[in-house]
């Protein structure tokens, strides 16, 4: 099976990386523009969030100095007082379980709608899947509070239906990842679907035909060859999910419930130490803790995409 | 590609009942994805205000209070311009970043694709103070422009994503082939890479569009006095309910339906028929 | 513009999908012709607006950095009228979005704020507002005593003010009478009672629930943030016992309305809903000033330093004094509130002075409701005795209890 796999596979273009004997032009065209746009709009922020955090305020404006104080004092409040340090665990767990949860169903939607829909098909339904993105997320967000409010939508439906069961996730945990996982599902849907309509058919009639189930060939060909895909949508999901506001605070009612207990999102804490005193630097100082621990996310996903890839070819 | 379906319609071993299984879900699934939107529409129509459960009475007040709310149509045009020339920007430089990642090795590769990324890293509450701090002084700010710059560099990483994900899946005997048949470098990119990774680079578009249509926090930052719909829809709401939100959301999301539709159903097979008397699998 | 072409495939959502990846690469020249033309067309538009780059102003335009509201067409179209003049808005949510905006943004970019009372203080500790003539404003004779001479806005100079009180409102109890009786929501101690678990929504920022909080510990107290760290600690133990009543915390008005009416909540310490709810059609919505006091907002238009154009600034600060104009905002689409300038019952009618009880309070003979509530709430503040980051740690604390 794996001869079939490393024969027949696309050998990703990373792969022929070796100058060959060309001029480097293209090379330099090619990197002029995102390194010149980089350098003013990516940078510039960036600098400024760190020039920011050792800055300090007075008369509540923020002036220049270097200072380590919003440093030392988000430091001692990591474990005491504000406990950011819990808020970081509910934002990890939050994220960790939303990314798994969407790259699961989202990965199952993709392989119902490639391997059970006629392929005429499977332009609209991926176009109806990514539809809903076309709507602002504040306004579906809201939406979504109605529909799982105590006597909401969904659970007068219910009792409607003579169902005694009600519904009980808005103000939890649960609710601000049934928020995100609607927000990251059509770019997650979209990513996995790149990846799954790329394997080639052919392989996996091969595979078929050589007399492997649909479970040995989606185990041996399909989830493999989709590793690069599942890295990738894991580590979007989850950043997306670490870093959103919106689903927290109106789904997950600002302090939702969950194993780690009812305790804002970090991202959530930042917003409200932010509106709560004149004192940008040490929200700063909280950005950048966030920043870091996104980077050291996206880090993890590239180097995992990275082997996933060598791993295929 | 053709005689493999056929091929599969006809094998005997295709169980009916995992087909109907992967079809429930896909059900499933759609509700679960469309569930606010009808929420959202059917709102959009009740008379009452605040309502929790439909059902109240039926009304057009909301369109009509929409249609004569200036503030709202303008930003829905302040957006309508901002977004497609965002997207455009961060579509080309994301190309140029994702082939220069993918085909070439040189110092900083790596280093280069995770500062491209950094702008969705950074809270926006903070890239937005940032950004409005950055262009203030070089007297950029409070401009339709000003947020365009800001969601290129926003919404570039999601548009390279894709389009990077595209190439990586092209393989290299594509360009190969291409050079030892005496194409340049240049040709190659134009003739053969760029077609091939089309529906990445529409792809990415499309996500940095909508990226862009939906950010209201750096927006409000940098927008100065013409602010963009979700600015907009953002300090409407901070208040108190109003409907005739509901009614723009509607709208947008029929519009850009009715667009998606008519594109996959009018222009598409059109298209197709006229450029293409066969089918060719690789451009000329 | 070598990525021209690029730019016009780019314009199309039909490649989206991306299911015809193959088919699809194989652009003829009428498609590429098509989407060229889209594509110019959509820029000539654009362009030709130059919308994109207008950041000038206008002679004759006055720009002001406000709270949703004041821009509404009912408030300000006369003003515009009368002058032949345009007004452009800024609005903000929240006093810290308005200070960085303010001052990450070029000098003299404002003729006017309207900025709440208590961050007032922050403008004028950064020289970025002036002292108003109170003999200018005429209207401010009509006002309530409490805002001719409104203490968050004291020059030192009893001649000058540092900015003319616009609308205000109180942070009281709002409840669902249905499960909610008038008696209960008539002290804040009541918010501890079982019947409440789980059932409080709460604004989600710490000032007025934390002042609410110390009145509910020192009542009647006309400076509740002005409290030393001992009663501070007592304050972060009752907040501490109210914590299990708190079913979720809400970052907008609309929050707490959806919690309301979907009786996911039936009280709320924020005020003001009944009127909400009552002009939506709602009846079983009430509001209370419990009688430990409580915590009222207000907002004040100031001249800023840096305007170019004070002269016109004057004039609108003026104009937003009038009684037929605080009748309309206080009385707008975003949000509803009460006005400063007491004779904006001569511009409403019976139900709209009920419903923003400006009636007869039949407790105290000679005063309207309104002005009693107003003696018995104290003007929101900033702490004074902490700084404001650990009273914001405080409440970090206590929404991961």
């Amino acid at each position: 099976m794996a001869d079939i796999v490393s024969e027949a596979s696309t050998v990703p273009l990373t792969n022929s990386k070796k100058p060959r004997g060309r001029t480097n032009r293209l090379m330099i065209a090619m990197l002029a523009l995102p390194t010149f746009y980089s350098l003013v709009f990516f940078i510039g922020p960036l600098i400024f969030l760190i020039a920011l955090s050792l800055w300090k305020v007075e008369n509540f404006r923020v002036v220049p100095a270097f200072t380590l104080e919003n440093y030392i004092s988000v430091g001692q409040q990591m474990f005491g007082n504000s406990n950011y340090s819990i808020a970081i665990l509910q934002s990890l767990y939050v994220a960790a379980t939303t990314a798994a949860l969407c790259v699961a169903l989202c990965g199952a939607f993709v392989l119902a709608l490639v391997y059970t829909l006629p392929s005429r098909l499977h332009r609209l339904a991926l176009l109806l899947a990514v539809a809903p993105f076309w709507t602002s997320y504040i306004l579906r967000v809201f939406a979504w509070q109605i529909l799982l409010a105590k006597r909401g939508i969904i659970n007068t439906a219910l009792s409607a239906m003579g169902i005694d069961w009600q519904l009980a996730v808005l103000n939890t945990q649960t609710a601000t990842r049934i928020g995100l996982l609607h927000y990251s599902a059509p770019v997650i849907i979209v990513i996995l679907f790149v990846t799954v309509k790329s394997i080639d058919r052919d392989l996996i009639e091969a595979a078929r035909n050589l007399g492997a189930t649909r479970w040995t060939t989606f185990r041996t060909v399909i989830l493999p060859l989709s590793r690069v895909g599942i890295v990738l949508s894991f580590c979007f999901a989850s950043i997306i999910a670490f870093g959103d506001v919106l689903s927290g605070s109106i789904l997950g009612g600002g302090a939702g419930r969950s194993l780690v207990g009812s305790v804002p999102l970090f991202a959530n804490v930042i917003m409200s130490d932010y509106s709560g005193s004149t004192n940008l630097p040490r929200v700063c100082v909280l950005a950048i803790i966030m920043v870091l621990i996104l980077v050291f996310i996206l880090m993890a996903g590239m180097k995992g995409s990275e082997a996933a890839q060598r791993s295929i070819s | 590609m053709a005689e493999v379906v056929v091929l599969r319609r006809s094998n005997p071993d295709g169980r009916p009942l995992l087909t109907l299984l992967g079809r429930v879900y896909l059900g499933v699934a759609f509700v679960f994805l469309f569930l606010p939107i009808i929420t959202l529409l059917v709102f959009s129509f009740q008379k009452n205000q605040y309502a929790s459960i439909p059902g109240q009475g039926w009304s057009l007040r909301w369109y009509e209070k929409l249609f004569s709310d200036d503030m709202l149509l303008s930003a829905l045009s302040n957006s309508l311009i901002v977004s497609p020339i965002a997207a455009t920007a961060a579509s080309i430089i994301g190309f140029c970043a994702a082939y220069a990642v993918n085909r070439f090795v040189f110092p900083g590769r790596s280093t280069l694709a995770v500062v491209i990324v950094l702008p969705i890293l950074i809270p926006p509450l903070i890239l937005g103070i940032g950004f409005l701090g950055l262009l203030s002084r070089l007297h950029l700010e409070g401009q339709l422009l000003s947020v365009i710059i800001a969601h290129v560099a926003l919404t570039t990483p999601a548009a390279m994503a894709i389009i990077q994900l595209r190439l990586s899946q092209l393989p290299a005997s594509l360009e190969e082939a291409s050079w030892n048949l005496g194409a340049t470098e240049w040709q190659t990119l134009w003739k053969v890479v760029l077609p091939c990774a089309a529906s990445g680079i529409a792809g990415g578009w499309l996500l940095a569009f909508t990226f862009s249509f939906d950010e209201f926090v750096i927006a409000w930052f940098v927008s100065g006095f013409q602010p963009t719909l979700p600015v907009t829809i953002y300090t409407y709401l901070a208040a108190s309910a109003d409907p005739s939100l509901n009614a723009i959301a509607s709208i947008i999301f029929v519009f850009s339906g009715l667009l998606l539709a008519g594109a996959e159903l009018l222009v598409i097979p059109m298209v197709i028929r006229a450029s293409s008397p066969g089918r060719r699998s690789v451009p000329a | 513009m070598a990525m021209k072409s690029d730019h016009e495939s780019d314009a199309t959502p039909l490649e989206s999908a991306g299911s015809g990846e193959k088919s699809t690469a194989g652009s003829g020249l009428s498609r590429r012709k098509f989407l060229a033309t889209t594509a110019a067309a959509a820029a000539a538009v654009s362009w030709s607006n130059l919308t994109i780059v207008n950041k000038a102003k206008a002679a004759g335009t006055l720009r002001v950095l406000a709270w949703p509201g004041y821009d509404e067409k009912p408030v300000v179209g006369q003003f515009e009228e009368e002058n032949g003049v345009k007004v452009e808005f800024k609005n903000y949510i929240g006093g810290e979005q308005m200070m960085q905006f303010y001052a990450q943004s070029p000098k003299g970019t404002f003729d006017a704020i309207i900025s709440d009372a208590e961050y007032v203080q922050k403008f004028v500790a950064q020289n970025a507002v002036v002292p108003l003539k109170k003999a200018d404003f005429k209207h401010l004779a009509d006002f309530h005593p409490a805002y001719q001479d409104f203490a968050p806005l004291r020059t030192g100079d009893a001649a000058t003010t540092w900015g003319i009180g616009t609308r205000f409102s109180f942070y009281g109890i709002s409840y669902n009478t249905k499960f909610v009786s008038d008696e209960e929501a008539s002290s804040w101690s009541n918010l501890l009672m079982p019947k409440f678990k789980n059932k409080v929504v709460m604004f989600d920022w710490y000032l007025p629930n934390m002042s609410n909080a110390s009145l509910a510990v020192f009542p009647n107290n006309q400076a509740p943030y002005d409290i030393t760290a001992d009663q501070l600690g007592k304050v972060k133990e009752w907040l501490t016992k109210l914590r299990p009543q708190i079913v979720s915390f809400a970052p907008q008005n609309q929050g707490l309305v959806t919690a309301l009416l979907s009786e996911d909540a039936i009280v709320t310490p924020y005020g003001d809903m009944d009127i909400e709810m009552t002009v939506a059609g709602y009846d079983n919505f009430k509001s209370s000033v419990p009688k430990e006091g409580s915590i009222r907002w207000s907002e004040a238009a100031c001249l800023c330093a840096d305007s170019s154009n004070q002269e016109l600034a004057l004039k609108w600060i003026e104009y937003m004094s009038r009684p037929d104009i605080q009748a309309k905002l206080v009385y707008t689409k975003g949000f509803k509130a009460r006005a400063p300038n007491m004779k904006v019952v001569d511009y409403w009618d019976d139900d709209q002075k009920k419903i923003m009880k400006y009636i007869p309070d039949p407790k105290a003979p000679g005063k309207l409701l309104v002005e009693s509530y107003i003696e018995l709430t104290a003007p929101r503040g900033l702490p004074v005795k902490q700084p404001e980051a650990d009273w914001q740690a405080i409440f970090n604390a206590f929404k991961s209890a």
